[in-house]
């Protein structure tokens, strides 16, 4: 892919004109342009605008199939942190984050851990717990319905059954959100527990038998010293990734509780979609749009600043 | 430091139903420095993973220091373990490193326990104490001025000290080595080599090294073992394995040039033949059978058959190749009698300006009978005995 320069005033060997050589970088250089330029539209078109659309959007008044727009500045802020229901949302949001990725994260370890070991029955168990992550989460979201069912439901059967009371899973304001996180965890364990087994498989062989020779030969020592501290690029990337997900938390909410009952799993994204696509408040969602991806983003760099400073071994 | 002896009945490996050892017995002195030496693959590493505990054997028993130590973990077999890529713990300190068997084995559970095992009573002088002996262990090493660093930050030569200290700390009875040089680069090799072997001389405890280099095998140890195809084929000292091997194999894969193979047959009286010439030597129990007839390549001598100091067998031969290796010349001949198999002399370089005239021209070459060594067909050694001196006019092959 190099350029060549022109033999300008026919003088061969090393002394390369000053001339042909700088033609010669720029074409170097203006080559590179062209090699990232088809990345770079496509991140600018698809990526870039849109964030800069929503950025513009969240300080207009604009709604769906509306001719005119004005700017109000921050008013659609304003109204944001003002506003119970937004409030509502963040706060359901966290709670849900909360409980779902540490408990995917701490279910996928252990299931990992008790899997990794296995031979034969190996590919058994990935499968298993990773179906989950295939499915089609609003397919499964009816099935959920009707195991958490109040009345139908074949956990409340077995809670009867055991002499305990019902719950209303999914009516009741004080469970749902809970019952929703449970689901959610459900889904991520497969996918951490795969993340998991591949950081463990990754882990040389011969530092098991160093630390057995050593004394750190089985349970918590083994794991302490060796597999936990080994595994932490694994565990920054799960929890990352997890969290993100997690943020995202939709299509239970939408299927299931449709933020209800009484707003108790009211999260971010169902409400930006309730303004945008229901109340056509396209302004104000995009403000709220904003908000949950500087969420979004500050927890990345939290966990990546706290973290990323010990993890990395150089090789 | 004690050493503690070695030794292996009857041990047999295989995974699956593949076999990987077929019946090794192998006694290791107290304190001494054996190397395992063989082609890879021919289950030298598998023995040594036995020996530590990371396998089990199929069959056969292992004891360290007179106990039998089958049913023992790694831990709890007084050795410790060099390992080819060193093995040291990426995520800790090089002191932490060193550190880890005596922390491990000093402390209790509860003393050692993360954050809370410092207030353990008993924890805080004991832990002066292990940070007394890896500063020793790091002092004798020389890298003391490492140990905050991180393997990851370390050459390769820094690391293989580092898994040195580190096995010498818990003061083992024995030592295991997996080919430690072969990362190294040639001349930190050599380094490594001498250093070694002053270790063992300080330590004086029982050094068990595995290797395919045989230059590693023939400088460092007093007795080398020779594995080849998952058995135990000699064990011996560097020169016993070099001039007196018991079987063809060991034959081919000591010397760093290639030993001489010429395939011969004995007569009835057992009396073989070089390129149709009867040798002053009888092989009592061959007669009749294939023999195979080797010799190293400085054994063989150019000029008169009277060089060797009676009328040796000799051949004539010409130069298809010479390498000048400095401080020696390798010659590759054909033999005018079997062309299209390869020779192989080697001379000193003070004999540089007798050879130089040789170019591609005609040589004769002497075998002295004294210097060959006999296998049967199996590639068992066969002592041959003396016969007569054959005047060499009466097989019509006079000079």
């Amino acid at each position: 892919m190099t350029a060549v320069a022109p033999a300008s005033d026919g003088r061969s060997g090393r002394s390369i004109p000053r001339a042909a050589r700088r033609n010669h970088a720029r074409a170097l250089s203006l080559s590179a342009y062209a090699f990232v330029a088809p990345a770079g539209l496509l991140f600018l078109a698809l990526i870039l605008l849109p964030l800069i659309t929503v950025l513009i959007l969240s300080t207009t008044d604009y709604t769906l199939a509306s001719i005119g727009l004005s700017f109000i500045g921050l008013d659609n802020y304003r109204t944001l942190f003002t506003d119970d229901g937004a409030w509502r949302a963040l706060v359901n949001t966290l709670t849900y984050v909360g409980i779902v990725v540490p408990a995917a994260v701490a279910i996928g370890l252990l299931l990992a851990l008790l899997v990794h070991r296995r031979r034969r029955s190996r590919r058994v168990y990935e499968i298993v717990f990773f179906l989950p992550v295939t499915s089609t989460m609003v397919a499964m979201a009816v099935v959920w319905q009707y195991l958490l069912h109040g009345r139908i439901g074949p956990i409340n059967a077995v809670l009867s059954a055991l002499g305990l009371p019902r719950v209303d899973f999914l009516t009741d304001p004080e469970v749902a959100l809970y019952a929703l996180a449970a689901i959610g965890v459900w889904q991520l364990v497969g996918f951490t527990m795969v993340l998991f087994l591949a950081g463990l498989t990754a882990i040389p062989k011969e530092l098991y038998e160093a630390a057995a020779l050593d004394g750190a030969d089985r349970g918590f020592d083994r794991f302490w010293r060796i597999s936990w501290p080994l595994l932490a690029p694994t565990t920054l990337f799960v929890a990352v990734t997890t969290s993100i997900t997690a943020f995202q938390v939709f299509d239970t909410v939408a299927v299931l509780t449709q933020g209800g009952p009484m707003k108790a799993t009211e999260v971010l994204l169902h409400t930006i979609y309730l303004e945008g696509f229901q109340y056509f408040e396209v302004g104000y969602a995009s403000a709220l749009t904003v908000v949950f991806l500087l969420f979004i983003l500050a927890f990345s760099l939290i966990q990546i600043g706290i973290v990323d400073r010990r993890i990395h071994y150089g090789g | 430091m004690q050493g503690a002896a070695v030794s292996l009945r009857g041990i047999r490996k295989q995974f699956g139903s593949t076999p990987v050892l077929t019946s090794v017995d192998l006694e290791v002195e107290a304190g001494e420095f054996l190397t395992l030496l063989g082609p890879s693959g021919c289950g030298k590493s598998t023995l040594l993973r036995l020996i530590a505990g990371f396998e089990a054997q199929s069959a056969g028993t292992i004891e360290i220091a007179g106990h039998c130590v089958d049913d023992l973990g790694p831990k709890d077999r007084g050795l410790s373990m060099v390992f080819q890529n060193y093995a040291l713990y990426p995520h800790m300190t090089v002191f932490e490193n060193i550190a880890m068997p005596l922390v491990m084995r000093r402390l209790s559970f509860a003393q050692r326990f993360p954050g809370l095992g410092g207030l353990c009573p008993g924890a805080r002088p004991l832990r002066r104490e292990i940070d007394g002996k890896v500063w020793a262990v790091a002092g004798m090493l020389e890298i003391d001025a490492l140990l905050a660093r991180r393997p990851g930050q370390l050459s390769g030569g820094q690391r293989q000290r580092v898994a040195l200290a580190r096995a010498i700390v818990p003061e083992p009875s024995l030592f295991l080595m997996d080919e430690p040089l072969s990362n190294l680069d040639a001349r930190l090799r050599l380094q490594m080599r001498h250093e070694l072997t002053e270790l063992h001389r300080k330590l004086g405890i029982t050094f068990v090294y595995v290797t395919h280099d045989q230059v590693e095998a023939m400088t460092m140890s007093a007795r080398v073992a020779v594995m080849m195809d998952g058995a135990l084929l000699q064990v011996g000292t560097p020169s016993e394995i070099y001039a007196r091997p018991v079987d063809l194999r060991v034959a081919r894969f000591i010397g760093s040039h290639p030993i001489n193979v010429f395939e011969a047959r004995a007569d009835s009286k057992g009396v073989p033949s070089l390129f149709g010439q009867p040798l002053p030597v009888a092989l009592g129990s061959s007669a009749g059978a294939p023999v195979s007839i080797a010799i190293r390549p400085e054994d063989l001598l150019l000029g008169c058959p009277q060089t060797a100091g009676y009328e040796a067998p000799f051949f004539d031969a010409r130069v298809a190749r010479l390498e000048d290796h400095g401080s020696d010349l390798i010659l590759h001949l054909q033999p005018e009698a079997a062309p299209s198999s390869s020779v192989t002399v080697r001379v000193e370089a003070s004999q540089r300006d007798r050879i130089a005239g040789l170019g591609e021209g005609a040589c004769r070459v002497v075998a002295p009978v004294e210097r060959m060594l006999f296998f049967d067909p199996e590639g068992r050694r066969i002592e041959g005995v003396a016969g007569p001196v054959l005047p060499l006019a009466a097989v019509g092959l006079g000079a």
